[in-house]
């Protein structure tokens, strides 16, 4: 069930002469329920190799492998679920419509899954099965897409910045929120971000990426205790031993 | 909702009362002969002291232009439901679209009362020709602005390209198709009046040409009068439909 990506590179064609290198010579192997960041400066490459993985995108050279799937097997299997900056619910479709439609397209009736009032209770928002999605706040809107991405029952998380348009707070409390459904599905969950803290905070395993080309370049595992407390001495330790590296290479 | 409505009936009549009272007085003052420009009061005359003939006449310019416009709404719906699923007719298509689209209706009118008759298929034809066009652009261009968080959202479930068009693309496209229809549903009613022009048993513009040839300009304007409120009627109705319909405007 791990995931591997061995000797990936991307580049991207802006005209036929002119190719800009994304990502160069990606080494990355993931353990089964293992947690994991990817935290990088913008335009290091980050989103583009969480969306290869996806079978978004599609590399020019090398590839991924999930459970000896490739991206598009794992998606016919429905083992990825993919979460995004936006929530990118339906509007015209009511919270339980749209967690429930995660279900209905491509079903895998082999898998038992959570219902979905039973998901909406997971993500506490059991009250609002018929409410339309533009009806609540952004933060709601995230924890519908959440529970949609649970609804999957799928072995790999995705997450792409879920929370980086909500505020402080709000996303603090998400990102517990997700440590919490992560202990209790033990899916593998590679977390691309921009924070520093909320990388250590939750992943088992930070990798550091710099720019142009996109590279893997520095790689902390994190032995901290959970839940982990960001004000303590080692905690901050972590975070400079990470700041440091980012500063270096971008 | 119903506020913001009654106040654009408000400021509807604020425009037109003025207008009209400048008309009155201005045929009044300098006493135009009625073959030139009658007054608002002598055209509402008109219109009411033939009320039964303008109602028969203005049902089936009606039920002509709605007929025409479904027939249009549909055929344009369905050109871009083929489009949306297959881009690679486009090209073929949207040829073929454009062809209809530049023949002046002035010529195939004619042609159409000939080969059909005096009947209402030809008005149904002419007006579904005139509405197609518009319908098939916008929600063509409607099926393709559906969001790409939410196209990678279904491409992560590996829905089929017929499961994302119908949950994705077709709900992206309402707000396009009621753009459409509010030009169209306007244009319909034109279409059906210029297909009756060219020879009709009955309707507003067969009621519209003899006055005309009459010089009965009293008889003519009482139909322009109709027209337009025809118009607005059918306008405020695709309004009234897009507000039940498209429920989540302003929300992404």
């Amino acid at each position: 069930m791990n995931l591997s990506i061995s000797n990936l590179s991307h580049s991207y064609n802006h005209s036929a002469s002119e190719a800009r290198l994304a990502l160069k010579d990606i080494h990355l192997e993931v353990q089964p329920s293992e947690f994991v960041a990817l935290i990088g400066p913008s335009g290091c490459g980050k989103s583009t190799l969480l969306r290869i993985i996806a079978g978004l995108v599609v590399p020019t050279q090398g590839s991924a492998r999930l459970a000896q799937m490739n991206p598009k097997q794992a998606t016919a299997a429905k083992q990825i679920s993919w979460m995004a900056q936006k929530p990118a619910l339906l509007p015209w479709r009511t919270v339980y419509a749209n967690v429930a439609l995660a279900q209905k397209i491509n079903p895998q009736n082999s898998r038992s899954l959570l219902s979905p009032l039973e998901l909406l209770d997971l993500v506490r928002l059991g009250d609002f099965a018929s409410a339309h999605t533009f009806t609540l706040s952004g933060g709601m809107q995230q924890r519908v897409a959440l529970a949609r991405t649970l609804a999957l029952g799928a072995d790999y998380w995705l997450m792409d910045e879920p929370f980086t348009a909500l505020d402080e707070l709000t996303r603090e409390s998400l990102t517990r929120e997700v440590l919490g459904l992560w202990k209790r599905f033990h899916p593998t969950v590679l977390w691309v971000t921009h924070s520093i803290s909320e990388a250590v905070r939750m992943a088992d395993r930070v990798l550091v990426m710099s720019r142009s080309p996109g590279q893997i370049h520095a790689e902390h595992r994190i032995h901290l205790i959970r839940p982990r407390d960001e004000t303590a001495p080692a905690f901050q330790d972590v975070v400079r031993l990470i700041r440091t590296d980012l500063a270096l290479k971008s | 909702m119903k506020r913001l409505f009654s106040s654009d009936l408000w400021l509807a009549f604020l425009i037109i009362a003025p207008v009209l009272l400048s008309w009155e007085i201005l045929v009044r003052a300098l006493q135009l002969p009625i073959y030139l420009l009658p007054s608002p009061t002598r055209i509402l005359r008109t219109l009411f002291e033939n009320l039964a003939l303008y109602a028969n006449a203005s049902a089936i310019t009606l039920s002509e232009a709605i007929a025409g416009l479904l027939l249009g709404l549909s055929a344009g719906a369905l050109g871009a439901t083929l489009l949306g699923l297959w881009p690679r007719m486009e090209r073929g298509v949207m040829t073929l679209a454009i062809l209809v689209k530049s023949t002046p209706l002035v010529a195939i009118a004619p042609l159409l009362t000939i080969w059909l008759g005096f009947g209402v298929v030809p008005k149904i034809i002419i007006t579904a020709l005139l509405t197609f066009f518009p319908v098939l652009v916008n929600v063509l261009s409607g099926l393709r602005s559906t969001d790409v968080a939410l196209l990678d959202t279904f491409q992560s479930w590996h829905a089929s390209r017929w499961e994302v068009f119908l949950n994705a693309r077709v709900p992206s496209a309402v707000p396009h198709l009621f753009a459409a229809l509010k030009v169209t549903a306007p244009l319909a009613l034109i279409g059906a009046v210029v297909a009756e022009w060219t020879g009709a048993s009955g309707g507003l513009g067969r009621t519209m040409w003899l006055a005309y040839t009459n010089l009965n300009l009293p008889f003519l304007f009482a139909a322009v009068f109709i027209l337009a409120a025809m118009g607005v009627a059918l306008y405020t109705l695709v309004v009234i439909i897009e507000d039940r319909v498209f429920f989540w405007e302003g929300t992404s």
